[in-house]
């Protein structure tokens, strides 16, 4: 840092520290916590809702007011994905994994604690990073092209294998379900729709927030409603010590904050790798390098917690360096914010870095500021927060879930995002409940789309030279030096075990025979999946080459690796059955041990979250789980009807009076207050557009009259 | 039958509030038309490009010239080359008067080009008028050598575009087949910023994107005496006032092919503007063609456009409406078969 560097950083320390300028950051930063908390909603809305009270704020106010909000929005995301399973944003979602069975244990007050030091740690290691590397962040960015973009989602795709915990071969499947959906839409090589389904709403592929939203939330929920629990079950919520054995925790593993926040923020700094990736590497990265993760992880282990909201925060400093350097937004948010930069005449790229430090830092200041700011507040609520785990499951469930609805219709306020959203709830919940692991899935979908993108153009452009240390005479490492990684990563645990093996001179010796016990639901379930695959395969053999090469190869894979777990359940022998390993994955951790591709034998390693029914007999959970999706739908279904936003009155009252049988003055109190909140936010503030209706095709006068323009 | 009865009164009711509408109205009936109104302007691409620069300029301006004064924000939904959008308004959009969209400058072309993916009629939106015209310009960098654009019969010019939908593809690829020209086309970068991106890194050498998306993201490029970039060619109806050197296509191909290139350059015409989505009523044409024209003539608009890189080159509504109508009615099979030929190969 040189001498001009340190007067502009003081610049503009100077500058931010006016009380109004402070004041707008500390506004902006409160809106983003709010947003934050919201499932659904993010920065990008309330960037775009804030842009045009910007214009007539001079640029250092209103630069601090939107990276305040911007930079936040990670840390409170956390709050519903520990207290519901239900991730804020999709910048958390890996944060659930851990921190939702944290809360079932009665830990939410410790989870808090340390994803909000951790956010605090990472945010202000990303607006470190954001000051050091502006000097060199031009011939930094010049160098990652198509090629290494590639080669770091392969890697990202690489931690498929260790996700997958003791199925490797379902969690393979999973992640080929995933990359497949991401295929969706417009093709960018030949402008094949594919799985568009004849509507307008996939042309631009499935947005990521009904997704994530389905496959995580909606199986929460539905987990709650089927055993009636609320959700910290017996235990109490714990104390404001809890919290502060969180902060302590992170202290603890202050290297794994270290390395999950360079993570985030370097991973942030790569124009296309966004928020919803950035978590599950970290957390991949944990599960990898902390000995012994498969026993915890995915159990209420709070180094899960810790490693993916060290990443999320950190990531914002890291976006801003192809914005600021290029004028390259890395993500929706930041197109907004280098909106603002324009409208105030400053043009990002080498002008703005050599002649405008003072904005530079004006940034790393608000990120920094910001971040102690939003943790700061959310550690006053977080001791409140914790006590919701308390709250009875006859109220709690239909406020998650309405509010759940009402978010992921921000994906792009369709039918097709409510439609997407219960769907993918009930695949998510089918997945759960057989112990399909769910990361991969997610995983294969942020990556899948550009997995194929960069490959195409890497090939097209390079040929097989994209893969060589040396392309056109130029030496370019990176490729080769990020999928040595990737390879090492999946090979050495697996060369490990099997040297492990042949010194303890096991021999395995399995026997074929048809094991009719297995033909159970979980396995009519692989038969589904195995059969979405062959259709997939059939119906993408009739589009173009270039449309069809990854679908096909995917599908392939797919056809494959499920192939693979109905074999080994219903031909394989068992071997001796270690009784640590859950029933429904016996069948394939069984077949897999001894291929040195299976875990070791006293493991039962499972990342992600595991339905627990305690001694509900099957019918019951049957029951209760048909009854849940039976209010969905009609939920869906009185949407069409009369609007959604009616629709998630009638839905509170109707669920909370007559399925959890509370006192209409109890109803009452919980749904109005909320059903006007969310009509004041999203109707009033965020000016949301509602879908079409029956009720308002009836009666198009009620869309001409602004406040009940709900139909 | 109380249910009966409550339809009728209903019915009766719409009846009585919607009756009174003709074509022309009176501007205290726009002003309480809009009074306290938002009115949401729908993009078909993100907000880093020049779609998304307009539209907030607009929005943020456009209200001082609609009687009423009614708030405008702007959402994007981006997809297939802005065809997304454009399904969605001609579709779906509620046509209240309250929603606007920003069409896609290929418009016309993907409606004659690309008929299986687009489900709208460029004629039935009822344009209000274009804020610029967007002549797209093929840029190359400079160390491929190319200076001008016979140098590429010669010389070959890989080039990035977004997708098959998009100006970056097509033009180069009439370049390609109508010139002769050595380009080789690489598809499927995510948006002008980033394809811009990779043309700087050197992943590839040029491309073709409107004149405001080069110089409001990379001025730096086209400094007088370290050009990294130089402008060789432009398509469009009018040359493009800031390239007045920079030859136009439709000046050099082959007289068979000039009626190609003609309704290729729609796209400039259509440029970056506002359109009613088909249903809307009829009254409210005529009074927001007159504050879009107002619009365009404010010096704070042009200011505040200028403060961000963008200009003002104004075409009406009615010239707009005039000029789609006709593009489409006059498109013969032929010609659009041998576009299509020529562009696609197929």
């Amino acid at each position: 840092m040189d001498g001009n560097m340190i007067d502009m950083a003081i610049t503009a320390a100077i500058a931010l520290s006016d009380p109004m300028r402070l004041s707008f950051l500390a506004l902006g930063v409160l809106i983003g916590l709010v947003l934050g908390v919201i499932p659904g909603l993010g920065g990008l809305v309330g960037l775009s809702l804030l842009l045009p009270f910007t214009f007539n704020m001079d640029p250092f106010t209103a630069l601090a007011f939107m990276m305040g909000l911007q930079a936040v929005v990670v840390t409170s995301d956390t709050i519903p994905a520990v207290l519901f399973g239900v991730p804020g944003t999709v910048g958390s979602a890996a944060t659930i994994l851990d921190g939702y069975p944290m809360a079932r244990n009665g830990e939410a007050g410790r989870a808090f604690g340390a994803a909000f030091t951790a956010s605090v740690i990472g945010g202000l290691y990303g607006a470190m990073l954001l000051a050091l590397a502006i000097p060199i962040i031009r011939p930094i960015i010049l160098q990652i092209g198509s090629p290494e973009l590639l080669a770091i989602c392969v890697f990202g795709l690489s931690l498929v294998a260790v996700l997958s915990g003791s199925t490797p071969l379902k969690g393979l499947a999973a992640a080929c379900i995933g990359l497949m959906v991401a295929t969706a839409g417009d093709d960018p090589q030949t402008g094949t729709l594919r799985w568009t389904f004849d509507t307008i709403y996939l042309y631009d592929g499935l947005p990521v927030v009904p997704l994530a939203l389905g496959l995580f939330a909606i199986p929460e929920i539905a987990d709650m409603v089927i055993t009636r629990q609320s959700i910290s079950g017996g235990a109490n919520a714990g104390s404001r010590w809890s919290q502060w054995e969180g902060v302590k925790d992170v202290f603890r593993n202050k290297w794994l904050v270290l390395r999950c926040a360079s993570i985030g923020s370097g991973l942030g700094a790569i124009p296309g790798i966004g928020a919803s990736i950035i978590d599950w590497i970290a957390y991949g990265h944990a599960v990898r390098s902390i000995k012994d993760s498969g026993k915890t992880f995915g159990k209420g282990d709070v180094r899960g917690v810790i490693a993916s909201e060290a990443s999320n925060n950190a990531k914002e400093g890291g976006a801003l360096l192809p914005t600021i350097a290029f004028g390259v937004p890395g993500s929706a948010s930041m197109a907004l914010i280098l909106g603002a930069f324009l409208i105030h005449g400053l043009v990002p790229g080498p002008e703005l870095l050599a002649k405008r430090l003072d904005i530079t830092y004006t940034l790393v200041w608000s990120v920094a500021i910001a971040n102690v700011l939003g943790a700061g507040i959310c550690f006053l609520f977080a001791n409140q927060l914790a006590k919701v785990a308390l709250v009875r499951i006859g109220i709690l469930a239909p406020v998650v879930l309405a509010i759940t609805y009402i978010g992921a219709f921000q994906g792009q306020n369709s039918w097709g995002d409510i439609s997407a959203l219960l769907i993918f709830g009930f695949i998510g919940w089918m997945m759960k409940r057989l112990r399909w692991p769910r990361p991969p899935l997610i995983l294969g979908f942020v990556l899948g789309g550009l997995v194929e993108r960069y490959m195409f153009i890497s090939v097209e452009r390079y040929s097989w030279e994209w893969l060589w240390i040396f392309r056109e005479g130029t030496f370019a490492p990176w490729v080769d030096i990020i999928l040595l990684m990737a390879l090492y990563g999946i090979l050495a645990p697996v060369i490990r075990r099997w040297i492990a093996r042949r010194r303890a001179g096991e021999k395995v010796a399995r026997g074929i025979a048809f094991q009719r016990q297995n033909l159970d639901p979980g396995m009519y379930f692989n038969f589904a999946i195995l059969a979405m695959f062959v259709a997939t395969i059939t119906i993408a053999s009739g589009w173009e080459f270039g449309a069809r090469l990854v679908p096909s190869v995917i599908g392939w894979g797919g056809v494959i690796f499920t192939g693979g777990a109905i074999f080994s359940g219903l031909f394989l022998m068992p071997a001796n059955a270690p009784a640590a390993i859950a029933p429904e994955s016996r069948a394939e951790a069984e077949a897999l041990q001894g291929s040195a591709l299976g875990p070791a034998e006293d493991e039962d390693v499972h990342f992600d979250i595991q339905a627990d029914y305690g001694d509900l007999s099957v019918r019951t959970i049957f029951v209760r789980a048909a009854n849940y999706f039976a209010w969905l739908l009609a939920f869906f279904a009185s949407s069409f009807l009369i609007g959604l936003l009616p629709a998630m009155f009638l839905y509170l009252v109707g669920y909370m009076r007559f399925e959890g049988r509370e006192s209409w003055k109890m109803v009452l109190s919980v749904a109005l207050p909320l059903w006007f909140g969310s009509y004041f936010l999203f109707h009033k503030v965020l000016l949301v557009t509602w879908p079409l209706s029956v009720i308002g095709n009836f009666f198009p006068v009620l869309r001409t009259i602004e406040w009940a323009n709900l139909f | 039958m109380f249910q009966k009865i409550a339809i009728g009164l209903a019915s009766a009711l719409v009846l009585f509030l919607t009756a009174p509408s003709s074509n022309t109205a009176a501007a205290g009936e726009i002003e309480d038309f809009y009074s306290g109104k938002t009115i949401t302007i729908y993009i078909g691409f993100g907000f880093g490009g020049t779609y998304g620069k307009y539209s907030r300029t607009m929005a943020q301006h456009l209200t001082k010239h609609i009687p009423g004064h009614p708030k405008l924000i702007v959402k994007s939904m981006p997809g297939a080359g802005g065809l997304k959008m454009a399904n969605f308004a001609y579709n779906a959009m509620p046509k209240g008067g309250y929603h606007f969209l920003v069409p896609p400058d290929s418009s016309v072309v993907s409606q004659l080009l690309r008929p299986k993916k687009v489900r709208f009629k460029s004629q039935d939106f009822t344009w209000l008028g274009a804020t610029n015209q967007t002549n797209t310009i093929f840029v190359v960098r400079s160390d491929t050598g190319v200076r001008k654009w016979q140098d590429m019969r010669t010389k070959q010019v890989i080039s990035g575009n977004t997708g098959p939908g998009s100006t970056a593809f097509l033009i180069p690829a009439m370049m390609k087949s109508m010139l002769g020209l050595k380009i080789k086309q690489i598809a499927g970068y995510k948006g002008s910023s980033k394809t811009i991106l990779a043309m700087e890194q050197g992943e590839h050498q040029g491309t073709a994107f409107n004149w405001l998306a080069w110089y409001s993201k990379v001025p730096h490029w086209f400094d007088k005496g370290k050009e990294f970039a130089y402008p060789i060619l432009q398509t469009g109806v009018y040359k493009d006032p800031a390239l007045p050197n920079v030859p136009m296509m439709k000046n050099l191909v082959a007289k068979e092919h000039v009626p190609i290139v003609n309704f290729m350059a729609t796209l400039g015409i259509i440029g970056r503007g506002l359109a009613l989505p088909p249903g809307a009523p009829k009254k409210l044409v005529e009074p927001l063609r007159t504050a879009f024209a107002n619009m365009v003539k404010d010096p704070a608009y042009i200011a505040d456009a200028e403060k961000a890189r963008l200009r003002v080159l104004y075409t009406s509504g009615a010239d707009i409406q005039k000029f789609v109508n006709g593009a489409i009615s006059k498109a013969n099979p032929e010609v659009v078969g041998a576009a299509r030929k020529l562009i696609f190969g197929k």
